[in-house]
């Protein structure tokens, strides 16, 4: 395309004063038109998280006999590969975990599966098929090479959320987010809505870990970026009269370049914790504190505790403290332990070890809690299985306690 | 809905690309003019080609997988295009051409390079707030056009179209700029000013020996 003709053709004038007039007319008209469109836009920073569980947890709760139970969710050789469990609690008190499974990670077969832990009792459920490459193709009207993480939560007037990365073109730092909701507690699921988080064809958006909830309804699902720059985003939510999805916006986090993969743990109503994988060389777990319900946060800062790329997760327990579970190790993922805070992340205190073997590797941990205030944990075991734990803070302390007599690490 | 209707606006903008497009090579195999009829035709195989299975999948299906979200402005030098090669009519001259590569040049530059600089500036939030995005581009609009830039109805296309929600994006920087758009302002920028250097450097010395 080259510029137009000779100055001298009509085409090439300049508009008439008459043509400006109503160019400038039409102007102004299409701008009120779409600042009348805009519907519900949500810019300014949340007025507070609602309460974590601690502050609404039943008084009288006396789990004080240590309990510690492991088990399965996915069956043996469901899928020669499985990775990236996430984990909630639904409304109705039932567990429910999703993760993604097939021949190996990335490929083209590999879809997400989710079981369900029924509060009446029972084991985990058979894995159910929710997502694969050719559903997420017929759903967003496009080319889906691969399906990948995937985080589910209630939001508090009971809707079921699934988010969960699909690519189009490249590897993971091509990945896109999507949204689908539940009005059944993640027994049908409505279609597919493709979020457009960046400017550049939309590549590379991720997510890994579960959100915060605002006063005024909004969801904060902590995201990532992974071209180019590696940094942490929060994706703001805003559900719709219907529940479904009515906007969204995201917001990247300068201060924490290098680091991904954030998971957040609500400290009080407006102040909340952001731990981050570190994807430099340092390999430190970071942390980033918001004092205004996650609008803005802080520069991250390293915790002291080791951090080998690998994805972390947390949760404030009902007395105050804040637990965490990660690979405590710079360069494997060989081991799995937890670790438990007094003083909202300044100091940590060594905690129980999950799992540990050479060369082996246990991964994407995910932490939630019961209506009765066990703690439950999935996470990726030799890139096999899911694996499940649960435990509660009496084992915890039990666990911390023999550690710190031990004098161990 | 919201689906039908993105595809609903989608597939035609990539008929009409592939028919410009199609026109272009037809023409400059045929320097000595391509009849209507012919470019009519083209018109019909462009939209034959963009439901054509390529891997199973339609080809507009493919470049919806890539590209979802085509700026106005660029869908807007499609049609520009598909005017010349088509109707053989030009509607933009020299400083509407010059002010959209201008524009999409410093757009894609600060909107796609300032996130690799870690600062507190966030230009693609920005674009989520209406009120900002739609006064900055009806402003930039209504300057275009005061001036006598055609180039200005494309910003005039764009706040329409934010408007409808005509692209699967929600956010106005969508609308205005993607990075097609972007590198090809980048490249024309940089072909005029090859151009204009190429021939300050033949009438430097032309001016010498013949003062």
């Amino acid at each position: 395309m080259t510029p137009g003709p000779a100055p001298s053709s009509p085409a090439c004038r300049r508009l008439s004063p008459r043509a400006r007039l109503g160019g400038v007319l039409l102007a102004l008209g299409a701008a009120a038109f779409a600042l009348g469109r805009g519907g519900s836009r949500e810019s300014v920073a949340p007025t507070g998280i609602q309460a974590p569980p601690a502050m609404v947890a039943a008084a009288g709760w006396t789990d004080a006999v240590p309990h510690f139970a492991h088990g399965w969710v996915s069956p043996p050789a469901h899928t020669p590969s499985a990775h990236g469990s996430s984990l909630c609690v639904l409304p109705r008190g039932d567990l429910l975990a999703i993760w993604y499974g097939g021949s190996r990670e990335g490929g083209s077969d590999v879809a997400l599966y989710t079981s369900r832990l029924p509060v009446a009792g029972g084991g985990w459920t058979t894995p159910r098929m929710e997502m694969d490459r050719v559903m997420a193709q017929q759903e967003l009207d496009r080319v889906i090479k691969k399906v990948g993480n995937a985080v589910l939560f209630p939001d508090p007037r009971g809707l079921l959320w699934m988010v969960y990365v699909s690519v189009s073109v490249g590897g993971w730092s091509g990945s896109a987010l999507n949204v689908r909701t539940s009005a059944d507690e993640g027994r049908t699921w409505s279609p597919s809505e493709r979020l457009t988080l960046n400017p550049f064809l939309n590549l590379s958006s991720l997510v890994r870990n579960k959100p915060i909830f605002a006063r005024d309804g909004r969801i904060g699902l902590p995201v990532y970026h992974e071209m180019a720059a590696k940094f942490p985003q929060m994706l703001w939510l805003t559900p719709g009269a219907d529940g479904r999805l009515a906007d969204y916006r995201v917001r990247n986090l300068p201060g924490q370049a290098g680091l991904i993969q954030p998971a957040l743990v609500p400290l009080d109503e407006n102040r909340v914790l952001m731990l981050l994988r570190d994807r430099s060389a340092d390999r430190l777990m970071h942390l980033s504190v918001s004092q205004d319900a996650g609008w803005t946060w802080s520069d991250a800062r390293h915790t002291g505790l080791p951090n080998p790329d690998a994805a972390v997760d947390g949760l404030r327990l009902r007395d105050g403290r804040i637990l965490i579970v990660y690979n405590h190790a710079s360069r494997s993922r060989e081991n799995l332990r937890l670790a438990v805070s007094s003083d909202q992340g300044r100091t940590w205190r060594a905690g129980a070890v999950i799992e540990e073997t050479p060369w082996e590797e246990y991964s994407y941990p995910t932490l939630a809690e019961d209506r009765q205030g066990r703690i439950h944990l999935t996470y990726t075991w030799r890139r096999e299985r899911i694996r499940h734990v649960s435990f509660n803070v009496a084992w915890l302390d039990q666990r911390s306690l023999a550690k710190d007599r031990a004098n161990l690490p | 809905m919201r689906e039908q209707a993105l595809v609903a606006f989608y597939v035609p903008a990539v008929i009409l690309l592939l028919w410009a497009g199609l026109a272009a090579v037809a023409c400059r195999f045929a320097p000595h003019g391509f009849s209507p009829r012919r470019r009519l035709l083209l018109g019909l195989v462009a939209a034959a080609l963009a439901f054509l299975p390529a891997g199973g999948v339609p080809l507009w299906v493919r470049a919806f997988s890539f590209h979802p979200n085509p700026c106005l402005p660029l869908l807007g030098l499609g049609v520009v295009a598909w005017g010349r090669v088509v109707l053989e009519r030009s509607w933009f001259g020299r400083e509407d051409w010059l002010a959209l590569w201008g524009f999409g040049a410093v757009a894609g530059t600060v909107l796609y390079g300032h996130p690799l600089v870690a600062t507190d500036v966030d230009v693609y939030f920005w674009g989520w707030e209406r009120g900002v995005a739609a006064s900055v581009l009806g402003a930039l609009a209504v300057l275009a056009i005061a001036g006598g830039l055609r180039a200005g109805l494309l910003l005039v296309a764009a706040l329409a179209a934010l408007g409808l929600d005509a692209l699967e994006s929600r956010n106005a920087w969508d609308y205005v700029i993607d990075p097609f758009y972007w590198l090809l302002s980048l490249g024309m920028l940089a072909a005029i000013w090859l151009r204009a250097a190429r021939r300050a450097r033949r009438a430097g010395p032309a001016a010498t020996v013949n003062p």
